[in-house]
């Protein structure tokens, strides 16, 4: 309760994300009302920000999809129990969070790792500049390396720190959409949060400039 | 070309996790098997009531087993039980309430009295009377209504003797409705005036007969004598006579000219 009133003064604050909530809120409703047309633009709206969440605490291509396309089915099948307290995509995110936790639990002792390949832009170049000279094929031996140095330093946190980072550094949630998601309180996220970042840097000296 | 930063961050190094992202042609794939699951999902939709009915007919075996079994020991033991006990009953010269009280208790003793029309002469021979745990009607404490109820049903067990296929319920009821219609065809008979049909009748069958316990006492004990000379049969007697049927003079010859003994060997002809 806190923490959905922590994220309504979220999105007084923000206008850019209280506009997205309204319209999330509108296709929900019309997708209540039996359009189920109105549920595929929600998907193709929130797919790629799901699939990274999911993606970033799996470290699996294939079962992100699946996991992905089962939050997806859920949300389906419960939007009618939807009653709009929360905004839709920290509902849709709890669905895949818990999902996925659920299958990383199951599937503690599988550890399987298919990384997708790393799209090169903007900044990432100018990082990628700062930390290595190649060019041509060493550049790109060197960001798969990278790429998975980043992943096993996620996989050596726990599930819930993972999950944080997850939803901070990569997906850009608020702490109070993350413990809304997570169903804790701000002061935990936070909390979880200095801890990941604590572990992921000592797991990734080698590669931090100062 | 923009020159490096100098330094880089832990959040930094997770921007390329940011950067890791699916081709296109992957989600061309994902919202094909979206959608699949999607109609599944829709077509598979199960109600509430599904689950329900799945859980009660999962978890009705046993209860059902345990009915069963449990029926077919009370009936097993009904079965088994219900002989000896009127074996016993006839040895206490009594039978029990709860066996036959229903029919004539069923009946109200009016009626009861009613059926007992003056035409209809009690033969002379044992009348197999009903014990009933009614108060003696001789008792003074007995109300006039159960001091009928024994003469009704003297009267009840003579005409079940009298067709003995005939089960007693079916009895109860054609005796009742042949009563009503015998009573109903009388010009005199009135339901009104109970009194004048009591005194009309109740002297009759009591003085005719015998005690009721002492005729059925001699039923019981005649039915057991008969089965005793049954059961007394000798069985070596009983081999014998069958022996003999069997093997007649005629086929004694036949089996006799089947036989072939020749050498060391013995044929028999079919």
């Amino acid at each position: 309760m806190e923490a959905s009133k922590a994220i309504t003064k979220a999105f007084v604050a923000n206008p850019e994300r209280q506009q997205e909530a309204d319209a999330d809120r509108a296709l929900v409703q019309q997708v209540q009302a039996g359009d189920v047309a109105a549920f595929n633009r929600l998907i193709v709206k929130y797919r790629e920000r799901l699939y990274s969440v999911i993606y970033n605490m799996t470290g699996n291509r294939e079962d992100t999809a699946d996991l992905a396309q089962d939050t997806f089915i859920k949300a389906f099948q419960s939007i009618n129990r939807f009653q709009g307290h929360a905004t839709f995509f920290t509902w849709l995110y709890r669905i895949a969070v818990n999902s996925t936790v659920t299958h990383l639990r199951k599937n503690r002792l599988r550890t399987f790792f298919s990384l997708e390949k790393v799209v090169e832009e903007g900044k990432n170049s100018e990082i990628l500049a700062a930390l290595t000279d190649k060019s041509g094929a060493e550049r790109d031996t060197f960001v798969k390396e990278l790429q998975e140095k980043l992943n096993d330093a996620l996989q050596k946190l726990s599930i819930n720190h993972r999950t944080v980072i997850t939803l901070f550094e990569i997906d850009e949630l608020s702490h109070a959409e993350i413990a809304e998601v997570m169903d804790c309180s701000v002061g935990t996220v936070r909390s979880r949060l200095h801890y990941a970042k604590q572990l992921l840097q000592a797991e990734l000296q080698p590669y931090l400039r100062k | 070309m923009s020159q490096p930063p100098d330094k880089v961050t832990l959040e930094d190094l997770l921007r390329f996790k940011r950067a890791e992202r699916p081709s296109a042609e992957f989600w061309t794939q994902f919202d094909r098997e979206l959608q699949a699951k999607q109609l599944a999902a829709l077509v598979g939709k199960k109600r509430w009531w599904h689950s329900t009915a799945r859980t009660i007919t999962r978890f009705s075996y046993l209860p059902l087993g345990a009915a069963a079994a449990l029926a077919f020991a009370l009936v097993a033991a009904h079965q088994y039980l219900s002989p000896a006990a009127e074996i016993a009953d006839s040895n206490n010269l009594h039978t029990p309430a709860g066996k036959i009280a229903p029919t004539p208790v069923a009946l109200p003793a009016e009626v009861a009295v009613l059926s007992q029309p003056p035409a209809v002469t009690l033969p002379e021979k044992a009348i197999s009377a009903i014990a009933v745990p009614v108060p003696s009607p001789s008792h003074p404490a007995a109300p006039m209504a159960a001091r009928e109820i024994p003469t009704a049903i003297t009267w009840l067990a003579d005409t079940l003797d009298a067709t003995d296929a005939t089960p007693l319920s079916e009895h109860s009821m054609s005796v009742s409705f042949a009563d009503a219609r015998i009573t109903s065809d009388r010009p005199d008979s009135n339901l009104g005036s109970m009194g004048e049909l009591k005194s009309h009748h109740t002297a009759d069958p009591l003085t005719q007969v015998s005690s009721p316990t002492e005729m059925r006492h001699a039923r019981l004990l005649a039915a057991l004598t008969d089965m005793r000379s049954v059961n007394t049969v000798d069985p070596v007697t009983l081999m014998h006579q069958r022996l003999a049927t069997r093997m007649g003079d005629d086929g004694l010859a036949d089996d006799a000219g089947r036989l072939d003994a020749s050498g060391n060997s013995v044929s028999f002809k079919f």
